[in-house]
This record gives C-alpha cells, sequence and structure tokens, in this order.
C-alpha cells in the first residue's frame, strides 16, 4: 500500500484572498485604468499630430523608424499611416474605453485582454526608439495578465456585483459578461 | 450597507477625489486626470446626486447621475481638441467621466434587478 502523501498529492498552498490582498488587488486594477486614463489626455484630434510630427503619430511612425518585428512595421506604414486619422480616434475611444472599464471593473477580464493587445502594439511600435525603458512595455503586459488570471473586477469592481445578476439570466449577453468579468 | 450603496458612495468620493487635480501643476507625472472649473462643476453635480442616490437608495437618481456623467463624456470627447471645448478638458477628462457614468450606470441596474427581485421573489 502506497503512502497517502506522496510528492504529487502534496497540499498547494492556497492563494491569500485576505482583505489586504483583495484591497491590493483592487487598487491595482485603479492604477491599470488610471493609466489608460492618464494616456488618452496626449491623443490629440482631430490630427493626432500628423501635421506637426508629434504626439500620436511621432510615435506611431517610430515603427517604421526603429523597426522591433517588420511584418508590424510594413502594416503601420501601409495601412496605419496613410488613414491615420480613423487610426487615431481608433486608439483614442480604445485606450478610454480601457480606462473606463478598467477603473470601474466591468467585463475585466475583456478589457485586461484589450490591455494586453494595446500594449503589445505600443510595445511593437516603440521598443527600438531612442531613449525607450523596454521593461515599461513588458510590464505593462504582465500586469494585464494579472488582472485576467486574478478576476480582478470581482473584488471592489462592478464585475462582482453585476455576476449574480448575469448569472440568472439566460440572455446571450449575460452570458457573454458572466465569461468575460 | 449594499454593495449598490457602497459602490454609489464609492464614486462620489473618486469623482470628489478627482476635483483635487484641478490645483495640481501641469505634469503627466501628476496630473493623470485633466480638470477645469468647469469640470470640477460636473463632477460636484455627479456626485452629490451620486450620493444622495445612495443616501436614498434611488435608482432612479442612479440613472440622473450615470446621464450626466455620460453626456459630459461624450462632449468632451467631440469637443477635444477643437474650439469650442466648453468643459476644456481632454481624453483623460472623457475617460473619468465614462468611468463614472459606467459605473453609476452598472449601480442602477444592480439596483433595479435587487428591486424586481425583493417584488418578485422566486
Amino acid at each position: 500500500m502506497s503512502h497517502p502523501t506522496t510528492d504529487r498529492a502534496a497540499p498547494v498552498e492556497e492563494m491569500d484572498t485576505g482583505r489586504g490582498s483583495r484591497a491590493a488587488l483592487a487598487a491595482v486594477r485603479v492604477v491599470v485604468g488610471l493609466l489608460w486614463v492618464a494616456n488618452s489626455g496626449w491623443k490629440t484630434p482631430p490630427d493626432f499630430g500628423e501635421e506637426s510630427g508629434s504626439g500620436l503619430f511621432r510615435f506611431t511612425s517610430y515603427a517604421v523608424e526603429h523597426p522591433v518585428f517588420p511584418p508590424y512595421t510594413w502594416l503601420v506604414e501601409n495601412l496605419v499611416l496613410p488613414n491615420f486619422t480613423l487610426f487615431g480616434w481608433g486608439v483614442l475611444l480604445l485606450e478610454a474605453s480601457l480606462g473606463a472599464f478598467l477603473v470601474v471593473g466591468l467585463a475585466t477580464r475583456l478589457f485586461a485582454a484589450l490591455g494586453i493587445a494595446q500594449s503589445v502594439a505600443i510595445t511593437l511600435s516603440v521598443l527600438n526608439a531612442p531613449n525607450e525603458f523596454p521593461w515599461t512595455y513588458y510590464l505593462m503586459i504582465a500586469v494585464h495578465v494579472v488582472l485576467i488570471a486574478t478576476a480582478a473586477g470581482r473584488t471592489a469592481g462592478v464585475d462582482g456585483l453585476l455576476r449574480p445578476v448575469w448569472r440568472r439570466s439566460s440572455g446571450p449577453v449575460a452570458r457573454f459578461l458572466l465569461r468575460v468579468s | 450597507m449594499s454593495g449598490v450603496t457602497r459602490g454609489g458612495y464609492a464614486l462620489a468620493v473618486a469623482a470628489v477625489v478627482a476635483v483635487l487635480f484641478v490645483f495640481a501643476p501641469r505634469t503627466d507625472a501628476i496630473r493623470f486626470v485633466a480638470v477645469t472649473v468647469p469640470v470640477v462643476v460636473v463632477l460636484l453635480v455627479v456626485a452629490a446626486v451620486g450620493a444622495a442616490a445612495s443616501r436614498a437608495s434611488s435608482t432612479v437618481l442612479m440613472a440622473v447621475a450615470a446621464g450626466i456623467a455620460v453626456a459630459a463624456a461624450v462632449l468632451q470627447q467631440a469637443q477635444f481638441g477643437r474650439d469650442p471645448n466648453w468643459l476644456g478638458g481632454n481624453g483623460s477628462t472623457a475617460a473619468f467621466l465614462g468611468a463614472l457614468g459606467l459605473g453609476y450606470g452598472a449601480l442602477w441596474y444592480a439596483g433595479r434587478h435587487a428591486e424586481r427581485a425583493e417584488a418578485h421573489p422566486r
């Protein structure tokens, strides 16, 4: 007869879900939301810096001037820069939405995933640009992974309040929100 | 105190705290949200209506707070970088007001479902 406690069956410590940990997690989510809120402030329409070669246009152009990943450089050069106003509005609306949804913790996992996508796009634009600190962008990606892994909107967030409501509903929107919160 | 009431007070406090950004130096390191005098007025109105909604457990007032915040966010997003810019803010102002609107909208939705569940218990 084998011994009941083997290495494989060894108990694993649960994550700390105490009040302090939950408060810290909520604070991280709000701070990440504020990161996007603050960064919505300098993407200025209507031309987003295209005429003066500044702002969002300058940072997006880095993908061409200081390439990181050739297919992405091609995409920016041939698709993004020729349609820059449309792209600028897309970025502004996405980042403002990321800020708003992450600050209140609504559909947190969905918006954290979008935050990863946007962080990757930023990384591929500016990683090789002068005076950039690469770990800024790696940490941006990592912190969004944490928000997804911990379902951070359920702690002091709107997701925590609405999930029981969504669970009682059989509608497709409620089911979707239950999945992405 | 219910989660909806607590959430309503928390958002009101967040709106009042954001007012402090009007005094912050104009540097990105500190000024996360662009707050001007007209934005202060909007934030204080949203905070007052939101706090009153929480105190009275009123879903109608939650909806009013959400409506004011969302309307201001949409106005700010539409006028940012143009002339006139009535609120005088930028994209960060729109995003923050949008967060308040989303928050109060969600609380209205949760409160309405709680009222329905009380009126028609399964």
